[in-house]
Formats: C-alpha cells, structure tokens, sequence
C-alpha cells in the first residue's frame, strides 16, 4: 500500500518538474517551483531523513522561492511568450536529463544487487563517540567540520556577490514594500514571534534532534523578510552593518578552527568537556549569519531606488578596460 | 603537518572576512597574497623532501573523516596559482580600475581559498565543495564587470552549477558502490565496468564545464570579454586548472577508461583546431585570448588519452615509457599556460585601456606608447606557442615524444598544427601593435610601473622556467599513480 | 479498534474536503470563489485530519502541537485569502471586477 503512494509521490514530482519547466510565464513557474518543493519535502519525509526535509523546506523551496519570487513580481510583464519554441528548448535538457536519470537508476539497482557497502559511513557515523548525541550533527560538526566550513564560506561568498551589485556593496539603497494593510501586519505581529521561538529551538534542540544552524538560520530570514514586507528592517540590517553580519558566521568558523589548533593541537577537533558548548555557540553565530545571509540574497533581488548618477565608483573611473559601446 | 595543508585554505578566508568588513584592502590583501607565496614554497620544499604531505582535520581519521593529501601535482599548481595571484593583485593595486571595485577583494581571496582546498582534498565531498567555492567566487568576479557582465555571469553560473552536479552524481555512485568518499580508499575498490565509466564519465563531463573542455566552453569568450581585466588570469589560472587538477587525479585513481579515452582524444583535438581557428577569426582582442585558452586546454586533455597505458598496470614497458612521457609533458605544459595566459590576459586588459578600444585592430601604435606591455604579450604568447627554451616548449617537446614513443601520430599532428594556429594568432595581435601609431599628436595616459611589471614577470618565468626544469618534473612525479 | 475505524472516518472525510477545495480551485471561474474554496474546504479538512490523528491517543503534548498547527494554518490561510482578495478586488463603485 505505501509502495503505491510511493510511486504516486515520485510520479508528482517528475510532474511538477516538467511544468515548472514548461510553463509559460516565469510567474506560474515560480510558483510551479514552490510546489515540486513541498513534494521534496515529503520524498525525504519518506526516505526517513527528517534534518534534510527541513532543510529543504526551509531553504531550497522556502529562501529560494522567496528570492525568485522577488526576481519574478514587479517585473514588465515581457511581450507574448513563444509558447511553441519555449517547449522545444526546455525538451532538451529534459531527454538529457531522462537520459541520465535511467542510467543512475541502472547503476544503482546493481549496486543494491551486488551488496556494496553503501550503509557502513552512515553506521560508522551513528556509532562514533561526538560532543552531540544527534548523529547528523556530529557529521556537520564534529567529523566533516571542514566541509561545513567550506559550505559557510561559499554562503557568505555568494551572498558578498550580490551585494557587490548594489551600491557601496550594502541594501540601504534598496526600496523595501512597505505593506501597510492590518491584515498583513496584524499576522506579522502574531507570527514573528512564534518564528523567533521556533528558531531558538531549532538551534537548541540540533543537538539532540532534527533541527540545527542551517534550519533555524533559514526560519531567522524569513522572520526578518515577513518584518521587511511591512517595511521594517528591525531584524535584517541593511546599512553599514549588513557586510559583518553576514560574515560573523565564517569569522566564528574560523575562530573555532584557529582556536582549537592552538589550543588542543589539532585543527577542529572538539573535545568532551567544552565541545557540546562550542558547537551551541558555533551554530548561534551560524544562525546569526545564515539568517543575514538568505534575507540579504533575497532583498538585493530587488532594484536599488534610481539617483540621479547612474553608475557606480567601479566604472566611475575613465574606464579604460570597458568595451568601447559599438 | 596538518598546518601547511589547511593554512593555505583557512588564511584566505580570514583575508576575506577581514577585506569585507574592514577599510585595508590593499594592505590585507598583499599581505595573505604574499604568505599564501610563502606557504607554496614550503609544500613544495615539503613535498619533493617527504613525499605526499598528509593530514586530517577534527583528529577523524578516515574513512570517518576528512583525508587531506597534497601530491606533487598540488603543490606545483599552488605555486602556480600564488605567484599568479601575487602578480594580479600588485597589477589591481596599481590600477584601481582594472580590478572591479573594493568588492573584488574578498571573492578574489575566496576563489584563491578555493583554490587551495581542491589542491589539498584527498576526500571527494571536499572536494564538491571546493569546486563550489571558487566556482561561487569566480562568477562574483566575472559580475563585477558592470552591466554586459551580469548576464554572462549569469550564464556561467548556471552551466557551472550543472557541472557540480554532474561531479555531485558521480561522487554519490562512488560512495554507493565502494562505501567510502576518500579517493585512495576508492581508488582499488571500484572494478571496471559500467559503474566505473559512468562515474568518470559524469565526473569528466561535470569538469570539462569548468575546465572549458569543448563543446562545453560556450560561455567562457563571453565571460572573460565582459570581465574586468584582473579577474580573467584567475578564471584561467586558477578555475580552469583546479578542475583539470581534479579530473587527472580521478582518472589517475579509478584507473581510466579506454572508450572515454577514445572520445576524449576527439574532443581534445577538435578542441586544439577548432580554438585555433576560432582564435584566428576574432576581432576582439580578450575574445581572441579565451578561444586560445580552448585550444590549450585541448591541448592538456589530451594527456587522459596519452597516459593511459601508464594506468594500466599490465601494459607493455614501451607503451607505458611513452605514457609517462606524455604525462610530464601535459604537466609542465598545465604550469606553463597558467603563467603564460595569466600574463597574456593582463597584458590584453592593459593594451585595450591604452588603445581605448578592444578591436585587435584597435590596438595599432601600442608598440610605440606601451612597448613593455607589447613586449609582454609577445613573450607570453611565444611560450604559449611553444617556442624554445620556454616551458611551454620543454612541456610540448615531452608530449611530442611520448606520443611517437607510443605511437600516437594522430596526437603529434594535433600538436604541431594547434603550436601553429597559437604562433599566427600572437603574431597577428604583434602585427597590428608594431604598425605606426595613426595618431601620434594625441595625448595619451602612460601605464604605470606596477601595471608593467608583474605581467612581464610572469611572462619572464614562463619561458625562464623551461631552463632546468628537471626539479619540476621531480614535483610532478611525487605521488602521482604513474609513477609507480 | 474502535478507535482506528473513527481515525479511518476522520481521515477520509479531511481528505475529501480537501479535494472538493482542489476542485473548487480548477473550477471555479473567479479569483474570489476559489479563494472561498481553497480557505474554507481545505482548512475544515485539515482540521478532520488533525481530530482523526488526536483521537489515537499519542499524548497532550502531541496533541497540542497537531492543534497549534492547525491554529497556524487557520491563520495563514485566513491571510493570505484577505490578503490576495483584496489585491484582485476593484475599488469600490468603479464597475465589473477583474
């Protein structure tokens, strides 16, 4: 019976990912988008790994459609789509795709068949002695603590990038909606709260449970866009102190790793006594970050407030290294 | 020991954090730029004293852990990349306008971090991730050219992200079937079948987008056009040979493929023809130097097909000379396009602000007002067209005898006609510099020394070091599979 | 086991309501009347689904999170409905609406 459901549930996925590809305005496929976003959550529900479900809710479907959502609204709507010729240019990468997708499935059905060890890491890791007791976040932060570093650093490398776009590398130019309507503010006014305590949680409960930085960092941004919506940016910084706080998450990363290599001798090793209380304090810092970083990545979506200067200091100079406009 | 595997990685992203927040740019900047000068010199000493360098952050050993191992190879590209890197931003500190704005400081050290990571990764997750930094910092930098950048940016960012994903599947099938992510446990656990090929080919594939492996370059000519002009010798110096890094180390472990041997060989040499022609026919100056950076890394993929019999452990002792042979030679000729393209790509950015256009037809009487620069351009371009004693021509010379050692004459006539489509286009871009200047009365901004001279040091050492690179190839050979 | 077949009950009435609300949205012609259905049905078919999970008796503290999760999704649903219908809605006195 849920084999039946399960195959219903992988059906509607490749559905709602050949529409979002296939639909004729980016409007419907934004919203396309969220949708085969909320079935993801449930196939991970499925496949037994509820941390990634809630990454993938809060961040892959939630931050992301948040930002192509910002992308999308207060566009001109373009000229008449080329309904004909936009399907024919999305059924290419969709036979490669197809394509790829059989030959994984081959290679994996023998893998299964031929008995490699596919379960000894996740094993190994649930047997090995962390600071934590959850098992996903002893493999974040206690035995690949490098790799998670490296991801902080490419957040914060992408989110400084499109900050670059902006003038003086900052939001503050930025035109926030300021929706006034009671409606909206009085749920603001209900519902940020309750997503502030959500993310203390998450934060604190990681360490024994599903839930971790990157959840309640994604949660922290949507708090702080729901406040920007309205107008406020009580929670996100815009101005001058927007850059620190994006990167306080990697400078505290790399505090750790500086301080436990002169410390205890060896880079990123935590130790019993004070490494549950380094990793609470490494993911506070992380949230902190995380949340900066995914509302700055989805408010610089929107335009900078015209001036009457165009350009920015960069291309201010004589400019000897443009292309001479032809 | 653990120190001068993640030093290399951790100081950068320091100098980036402190580069974003803080008003020293410059100072900060210069400064890790020169330590990273100083780590690489300390691994490769390291390396050609110990042999691999090796290490595991968190106390985890693997296969629990994270695996770090720096190989010959890794150690040379980092050096590659810190006397690049050291050169571009002297160049940026010189000319402000060359560099992008005070944003270029913090990707550009994010990239070199990423850089380094990829080099130190003896664990294929890690790996991912680093290919992502500098992939992230990379498309940063391209984007801050201005307005006609965003959208290739936008176009490479997406191609690329494609490509990791495609590494990403490939990582995933190697830990379904062998059980573990750290390469060199892999390396014996993966026999040949399909498994193996569909691994590497989705790893060459997810690689060869990064590395501009053609038919997957398309976005390159439009990137680096759009670029501002410290930012192209990283793409080519440092994303370009990472991800080629990554890709022989691959093969290098898993052993190879012949028929994805086969069709790297077309590939490749289609690249090397097809990027010379295409590097002829430009009337754009930067366009002309990305589609030869396209032939050169025809050129250096033609090195999997070639060194296959090294991999093979049952191949006949005059195939598996000749391999080798090849091997060194696509080696050093990897190094010798860092410098030189890095130095051509500085040299092209700096000759379109005197010329004030970027048509190569544009560039008439730079000879006269820029001579150095001029200068540096024929050099550069002359070790990259493989003329003696440069280490271009040391790296083409060993890849030309392997190939006959082998009996590859198809790889020898690849070689000699791409060395002639890269001499006709150097000689096409002096030819228009040396013509008189059409307007001498005019009044024209000089280029300042910092803007002269690391260019020109790079060109210097890509064709100083083809003298007594014996010490090289010692590098290169320390830990590499075909070695022993 | 008595207690299954009234979650069974439950479940399935929660689930056509939903559907009607899914039908309701491909059928009707008008922004108004879908949101009538989607907010309405699908809230009132959550909350039956919610009543046929409690009734299993997983404990208080379950059974207060299920109904705050419903209370949440009343909430949000009420929201978004005001919020969209008075977007779509033409000021008043100046004709047919969109």
């Amino acid at each position: 019976m849920t084999a039946l459901l399960d195959v219903l549930l992988a059906a509607a996925v490749l559905v709602a990912a050949v529409a979002t590809l296939l639909a004729p305005r980016a409007g419907s496929g934004v919203l396309l988008f969220l949708v085969l976003g909320l079935l993801l959550v449930l196939v991970w529900a499925r496949l037994g790994a509820p941390d990634v479900a809630l990454a993938e809710a809060a961040i892959a479907s939630g931050a992301t459609g948040a930002l192509l959502v910002s992308a999308v609204t207060g566009r001109r709507p373009p000229a008449e789509p080329d309904r004909a010729r936009r399907s024919w240019a999305a059924l290419l990468p969709l036979g490669a795709a197809a394509a790829a997708g059989a030959l994984l499935g081959g290679v994996l059905v023998r893998a299964r068949r031929d008995g490699a060890g596919p379960g000894r890491l996740g094993d190994l890791a649930r047997e090995a002695d962390g600071v934590v007791s959850h098992p996903v976040t002893t493999v974040l932060l206690d035995l690949r603590a490098l790799d998670t570093l490296l991801e902080i650093a490419v957040l914060t490398a992408a989110v400084l990038a499109a900050l670059a776009l902006h003038r003086d590398g900052t939001l503050a130019a930025v035109a926030l909606p300021a929706d006034t309507r009671p409606v909206l503010r009085g749920f603001v006014h209900l519902a940020v709260p309750l997503v502030l305590l959500l993310v203390g949680w998450f934060l604190v409960a990681g360490s024994s449970r599903p839930g971790g930085a990157f959840q309640a960092g994604a949660l922290l941004a949507g708090a702080a866009l729901l406040l920007a919506l309205t107008g406020r940016r009580d929670l996100v910084p815009t101005g001058r102190w927007l850059p620190p706080a994006v990167v306080v998450g990697l400078a505290g990363f790399l505090a750790l790793a500086g301080g436990t290599r002169l410390l205890a001798g060896t880079w990123l090793a935590l130790a019993p006594p004070w490494g549950a209380a380094a990793v609470l304090a490494l993911e506070a810092v992380l949230v902190v970050a995380i949340g900066a970083g995914l509302a700055a990545l989805v408010l610089a979506a929107r335009p900078d407030r015209r001036v009457a200067a165009p350009t920015p200091p960069a291309d201010a100079a004589p400019a000897p290294d443009r292309q001479a406009p032809r | 020991m653990a120190d001068l595997l993640l030093l290399p990685v951790l100081l950068p992203l320091a100098g980036a954090v402190a580069t974003a927040v803080l008003p020293w740019r410059r100072t900060v900047g210069l400064t890790v730029a020169a330590a990273q000068l100083g780590f690489a010199v300390a691994a490769v000493v390291a390396v050609l004293r110990d042999g691999p360098l090796r290490g595991s952050p968190g106390g985890w050993e693997p296969p629990l852990g994270i695996a770090l191992r720096l190989d010959g190879l890794g150690a040379a590209v980092g050096l590659l990349a810190a006397v690049v890197v050291l050169a571009v931003l002297g160049h940026a500190v010189a000319r402000p306008a060359a560099a992008g704005g005070p944003s270029a400081w913090p990707l550009t050290l994010v990239t070199v971090a990423g850089l380094q990571a990829v080099l130190v990764s003896g664990d294929l997750f890690t790996t991912y991730v680093a290919l992502e930094l500098m992939t992230v910092g990379a498309v940063g930098l391209v984007a801050l050219g201005g307005r006609r950048a965003l959208a290739p940016a936008l176009r490479y960012l997406c191609v690329a992200v494609l490509g990791s994903f495609a590494f990403l599947v490939a990582v995933a099938l190697v830990h379904a079937r062998t059980g573990t992510l750290t390469l060199e446990l892999a390396a014996g656990a993966l026999p040949p079948g399909p498994a193996l090929g569909t691994v590497l080919a989705l790893a060459t594939v997810g690689l060869g987008v990064k590395a501009v492996l053609a038919p997957l370059h398309a976005w390159l000519p439009d990137a680096h056009a759009a670029a501002p002009t410290t930012v192209s010798p990283l793409l080519s110096a440092l994303v370009v040979k990472g991800s080629l890094v990554v890709l022989v180390r691959l093969w290098s472990a898993l052993g190879g493929h012949a028929g994805l041997a086969v069709v790297l060989a077309v590939l490749g040499s289609g690249a090397v023809l097809w990027g010379g022609v295409l590097a002829l026919r430009q009337d754009r100056l930067k366009r002309l130097v990305a589609y030869s950076t396209v032939a050169q890394v025809g050129y250096l993929v033609l090195l999997l097909p070639l060194a296959l019999p090294a991999l093979d452990p049952a191949a006949p002792d005059g195939a598996r000379t000749g391999a080798l042979l090849a091997w060194e030679g696509a080696l050093l000729l990897l190094l010798a396009h860092g410098l030189a393209k890095a130095a051509l790509f500085l040299a092209a950015g700096t000759l379109v602000g005197v010329a004030g256009g970027d048509r190569v037809a544009d560039l008439a009487g730079t000879a006269t007002r820029a001579p150095m620069v001029v200068l540096t351009f024929g050099v550069a371009g002359a070790c990259l067209a493989g003329l003696p004693p440069s280490l271009g021509f040391t790296g083409k010379w060993r890849m030309l005898e392997g190939a006959v050692t082998s009996g590859a004459w198809w790889a020898v006539a690849v070689l000699l006609v791409g060395g002639l489509l890269t001499a006709s286009a150097t000689a096409r871009v002096l030819g228009v510099a040396l013509r008189p200047d059409p307007d001498p009365a005019a009044a024209r901004r000089g280029v300042p020394a910092g803007a002269r001279w690391p260019a020109l040091t790079l060109a210097v050492l890509a064709v100083g070091t083809g003298v007594g690179s014996a010490w090289l190839v010692d590098l290169l050979l320390v830990g590499a599979v075909p070695a022993g | 086991m008595l207690l299954d077949a009234l979650t069974v009950v439950l479940v399935t009435a929660g689930c056509l309501f939903v559907t009607a609300g899914t039908v309701g949205l491909l059928r009707f012609p008008d922004l108004s009347q879908r949101l009538h259905a989607l907010t309405k049905a699908d809230t009132l078919g959550l909350g039956l689904v919610v009543l046929g999970l409690v009734v299993q008796g997983p404990g208080w503290a379950v059974a207060a999170k299920l109904g705050l999760l419903w209370l949440l999704a009343l909430l949000a649903s009420a929201t978004n409905g005001a919020l969209l219908a008075r977007g779509a809605a033409p000021p008043p006195g100046t004709g047919s609406g969109p």
